[in-house]
């Protein structure tokens, strides 16, 4: 499953990538009573998108936790600092799909007229 | 594009970075769908990568996938060759578990909505499924080393279901310490579990024998129940692929490999990033070899208590078990072929073969068929789509020498998720399976839509190639009277 991003610059950009893969998880609504801060470093802003994605891949899997508000605080093409709110997901909800992980497959990130683009690729 | 070798082959001849031609099996009329799906493309890209050998392959239900084509097959030379976790999925070992029975399917007919119900509670499916039982980082250490021999020390199963699973149901190059704790984390509560998209157990009829002699040494007839599981590594396996193609991004600019696609990141085979992603790859494979016998166990759980049979009367034994994810370390003849280059054919090489979406396929003889099965060949274990046949085939000689031992693993799908979903509502879809006799047990009707039959290619037209070209031959096909649907 394929998405495209945009954002006026890379913090947007992540935001929205975010935003993106809850969509397709299928908008889970959970409390956002509980805080995560993120903090990750990757060689290019390719590889640095991956990566912000499958953390909130692995939060999912891992500790069924599912961000409902987030932010990043800071982005560059080899650093990002976010935060999130989110919960645990509730017994009985069930998620739209599985996502195994955000590939590297045909990634890439560039300028479309005043704004950047991302496509990412997901295996679900 | 294709060059037409014969009605069944079709070569992609060598151009630009390409260090080999690519080589599809599929027939004409199968061909403008791999067309369509850009599968040339990645054929060609896979055959850029160092150290491969003979062709770039692909099966005839070959699709796009991630970097590499699902049904890709490639095999680097252990020496300058490279591994790579995309040539393999992130569903390491995902592969397909047939047991036999006693039964006859008219005998079990009656029972199957009780039966479908039993094994949905006994084998839990679904996205991010849970299992019932929850391992420790030790335990999964054990699991990671010893693969299905682990499950059944610990009671899911029989010391001869060993026997007749691929390996004997695990990888001895398993470095149980690789996967991260990330890995384990994922994979702890999902011992035993199918999990969701084309994960499914199928309650089958064997309805056509094709070839009576090779059937009756995998112990399967006519008329008979069998039982079909089609699972993997789980999130742990999909975690142990993240965790290396973020470290074959950085090996793959170290030693100066050039990529088409950064999927295809890789490392030398000699190298201690290639080293280290094998070992870890082994372990997720033993992991899926656990989860398929754990599974397996509450299967016969699930018979024992709906249709109230013992162990005995109810024979469900293993026929096989293979996996279509994996890199193996093997030894082949260096292959012919005209467009290959002739000075190394016939001499033996040792290779890593990736197989995305294909399954090993060893002829009679080969020692690492099964003892029970070395006089006729290896069962190769295709599963259809829903709704649909599968069948069981048997490993040729030609596959050994023209695929490295390699046959099709499926269908192959055509359509995309979205598409199949926007086409059909899961409750409608259940119903006209129904009425077609197959009961279907699901908890994600979304994810019911998405599997859809049509969204995949014809099993059987995939199986005909597979047969006609000759790297594998039919033994019996089976249609489906219940599914767990994950």
């Amino acid at each position: 499953m394929g998405l495209e991003f945009w954002g006026k610059d890379l913090e947007q950009l992540f935001e929205n990538a975010a935003r993106g893969l809850l969509a397709v998880y299928g908008n889970v609504s959970v409390s956002s009573n509980e805080k995560k801060v993120v903090l990750l470093k990757s060689g290019d802003p390719e590889s640095l998108m991956v990566s912000w994605l499958n953390e909130i891949i692995y939060l999912v899997s891992a500790q069924s936790w599912i961000p409902s508000q987030g932010k990043i605080l800071s982005a560059d093409t080899q650093t990002l600092k976010a935060e999130m709110y989110g919960g645990k997901i509730p017994g009985g909800v069930h998620l739209a799909r599985e996502v195994k992980a955000a590939t590297y497959h045909g990634l890439k990130i560039e300028r479309d007229g005043h704004r950047l683009k991302a496509k990412v690729i997901f295996d679900v | 594009m294709f060059r037409k070798i014969d009605d069944y082959r079709w070569e992609l001849p060598k151009t630009g970075q390409m260090r080999v031609p690519g080589l599809v099996y599929t027939s004409e009329k199968m061909l403008s769908k791999i067309e369509r799906e850009r599968v040339a493309e990645q054929v060609a890209n896979v055959a850029t990568l160092p150290g491969i050998v003979g062709y770039s392959l692909a099966m005839p239900d070959a699709h796009w996938g991630y970097g590499y084509p699902v049904g890709g097959v490639s095999a680097m030379e252990v020496g300058d060759g490279v591994i790579s976790p995309g040539g393999i999925g992130y569903d390491i070992s995902c592969g397909v578990r047939l047991l036999r029975s006693n039964l006859m399917a008219e005998d079990v007919r009656p029972h199957i909505p009780k039966l479908m119900d039993t094994l949905f509670h006994a084998v839990p499916s679904g996205v991010g499924s849970e299992g019932h039982i929850s391992l420790n980082k030790q335990e999964m250490q054990q699991v990671f080393k010893k693969g299905a021999r682990w499950a059944v020390e610990k009671g899911y199963g029989d010391r001869e279901d060993l026997e007749t699973i691929e390996d004997g149901g695990f990888l001895e190059g398993a470095d149980p310490t690789l996967p991260s704790p990330r890995s384990v984390e994922r994979g702890k509560n999902q011992l035993g579990t199918l999990g969701s998209g084309n994960h499914f157990l199928e309650i089958q009829e064997v309805d056509e024998i094709y070839d009576q002699k090779v059937a009756a040494v995998f112990g399967l007839f006519k008329g008979q129940m069998v039982v079909l599981i089609h699972t993997g590594s789980r999130g742990c396996g999909y975690q142990i692929c993240d965790d290396f193609l973020s470290v074959m991004q950085k090996a793959s600019q170290k030693y100066g490999i050039s990529l088409p696609d950064r999927q295809l990141c890789c490392a030398p085979l000699s190298s201690q990033e290639g080293k280290d992603y094998f070992a870890a790859m082994c372990a997720g494979a033993n992991f899926a070899r656990a989860n398929r016998q754990v599974i397996t166990h509450y299967t016969r759980e699930a018979f024992m208590k709906a249709l109230g049979k013992n162990p005995r009367e109810l024979g469900l034994g293993v026929v096989y078990d293979v996996c279509h994810n994996v890199g193996k370390m093997e030894e082949h003849e260096f292959p012919g072929g005209e467009a290959l280059s002739s000075f190394r054919k016939g001499k033996i090489v040792k290779v890593c073969v990736h197989r995305k979406g294909a399954t090993r396929a060893f002829p009679a003889g080969h020692p690492e068929v099964p003892a029970p099965y070395r006089s006729v060949g290896q069962p190769v274990l295709v599963p259809g789509s829903m709704g649909t046949y599968s069948y069981v085939l048997v490993g040729t000689n030609r596959a050994m020498k023209e695929t490295f031992g390699t046959c099709a693993h499926g269908a192959g799908r055509m359509m995309s998720r979205t598409q199949a979903s926007k086409q059909i509502e899961g409750h409608q879809l259940k119903d006209q399976l129904k009425t077609q006799g197959i009961e279907v047990r699901t908890g994600s009707y979304k994810g019911l839509a998405e599997e859809a039959p049509f969204a995949y290619k014809d099993v059987s037209e995939v199986v005909e190639v597979c047969h006609q070209a000759g790297i594998s031959r039919k033994v019996a096909r089976m249609k489906p009277m219940g599914v767990v649907k994950g």
